[in-house]
């Protein structure tokens, strides 16, 4: 028997690699997202026009703060996050900062992660986010875009991690988008279920 | 629903219940081969679904009849192969200089354990386990190696005899101490 035949007999009678479970729901969650999401409405001209203002908007911010612009640290950090093609690669970024001891960077990593949760972003990246975002609870800009984003999220898995960290958090702020959440009868089962745990530990309090 | 035609059908419908069936059946199998080019599980497993995905997208262009298992499998494989391009993972023109000649090949008459091949393989250098891989296990020719990995077919072709007097190496040396 020649050495490819050999060699042959890995694939056809090896034992396979076994497969995470853990991943079994992110791929779910993704599958419903890219083949079987609605098709978001079609956006009005009067929402680029609102979306022009605020680029200029933003845009002015640097002259108006005497040049200062983006701080380079953050912007390299992000741009290098955002180039990132895989979600594996962004998830070893994010747990690479966190296991380094440097926390010189901590405010450009809050806002690296606060970026995190925009739509654009995969499943188990975002839960990735709201993890390490969970440490720097106590700011008030991490709080308001933990509540920002559970108005604005509808992925079941990450609305459910959010709703956990603000109430873990004791947010009561929540309470009122976590009471539309369990009146609203489009949004999942256990999505429901946890939002009306995290109200009864808020009433509880 | 186990009757492949019928779930290649219900795919091309997009049905999330034949989806997940197609995932379920396959995805240890696709696993295998991602892991076994890429090596990193975190990586092989964000190929692993975005091959399904794809191909998800793409079951319009299959028949009813054909093999849905191995065609996923070469999507995965093609997509590990397109990520080892982008990431340039390796110095390919390292030992570019030197041309190893072609060694006609003694039949080893036993057949050798799986895990003792295994092991050598995974001492080889990694560029030469890739390349045995993809040739001999993943049954991609020298040309389309070259070409998923933009390569010249001679490097494939060198690297090949080079991985295979190294893994013939490495083989015999493991059989001296087998007991």
């Amino acid at each position: 028997m020649s050495l490819e035949k050999q060699l042959e007999r890995i694939k056809s009678e090896g034992e396979l690699q076994q497969w995470p479970e853990s991943q079994d729901v992110l791929f779910e969650a993704r599958l419903k997202k890219e083949l079987h999401s609605t098709p978001k409405k079609q956006k009005t001209k009067w929402w680029y026009a609102v979306a022009a203002v605020l680029v200029l908007g933003l845009l002015s911010i640097p002259f108006l703060n005497n040049g200062s612009g983006i701080d380079p640290a953050q912007q390299e950090m992000l741009d290098q996050i955002a180039a990132m093609e895989y979600p594996s690669e962004q998830l070893e970024a994010l747990a690479a900062y966190q296991a380094s001891q440097d926390r010189t960077a901590d405010e450009n990593f809050q806002k690296v992660l606060i970026s995190l949760l925009s739509e654009e972003t995969q499943t188990n990246v975002k839960i990735e986010a709201i993890t390490a975002l969970k440490a720097f609870g106590q700011q008030e800009e991490v709080r308001t875009a933990l509540l920002g984003a559970l108005s604005s999220e509808t992925e079941a898995l990450v609305q459910i991690k959010l709703i956990k960290t603000l109430a873990e958090l004791k947010e009561t702020r929540a309470t009122d988008p976590l009471e539309q959440i369990v009146a609203d009868r489009n949004q999942e089962a256990a999505v429901r279920n946890t939002a009306s745990l995290a109200v009864a530990a808020f009433n509880n309090q | 629903m186990s009757n492949t035609p019928q779930l290649i059908k219900a795919c091309q419908a997009n049905s999330y219940a034949a989806q997940l069936e197609v995932f379920n059946t396959y995805k240890g199998l696709l696993y295998s081969a991602a892991i076994r080019i890429l090596k990193r599980p975190s990586l092989a497993q964000d190929v692993v679904q975005e091959a399904f995905i794809k191909g998800f997208q793409k079951i319009d262009d299959l028949d009813a009849n054909s093999n849905l298992g191995a065609w996923l499998y070469r999507i995965a494989t093609n997509m590990s192969l397109d990520v080892l391009r982008k990431e340039q993972r390796f110095d390919w023109q390292e030992e570019e200089d030197t041309t190893v000649a072609f060694i006609p090949e003694e039949d080893q008459t036993n057949e050798l354990p799986l895990q003792l091949m295994q092991e050598a393989l995974d001492e080889l250098k990694e560029q030469h386990r890739l390349v045995v891989v993809l040739y001999a296990i993943e049954g991609y020719s020298h040309r389309e190696i070259a070409q998923h990995l933009d390569l010249k077919e001679s490097t494939v072709r060198n690297q090949y005899r080079r991985a295979k007097l190294a893994l013939k190496a490495a083989i015999e040396e493991k059989l001296k101490t087998c007991p």
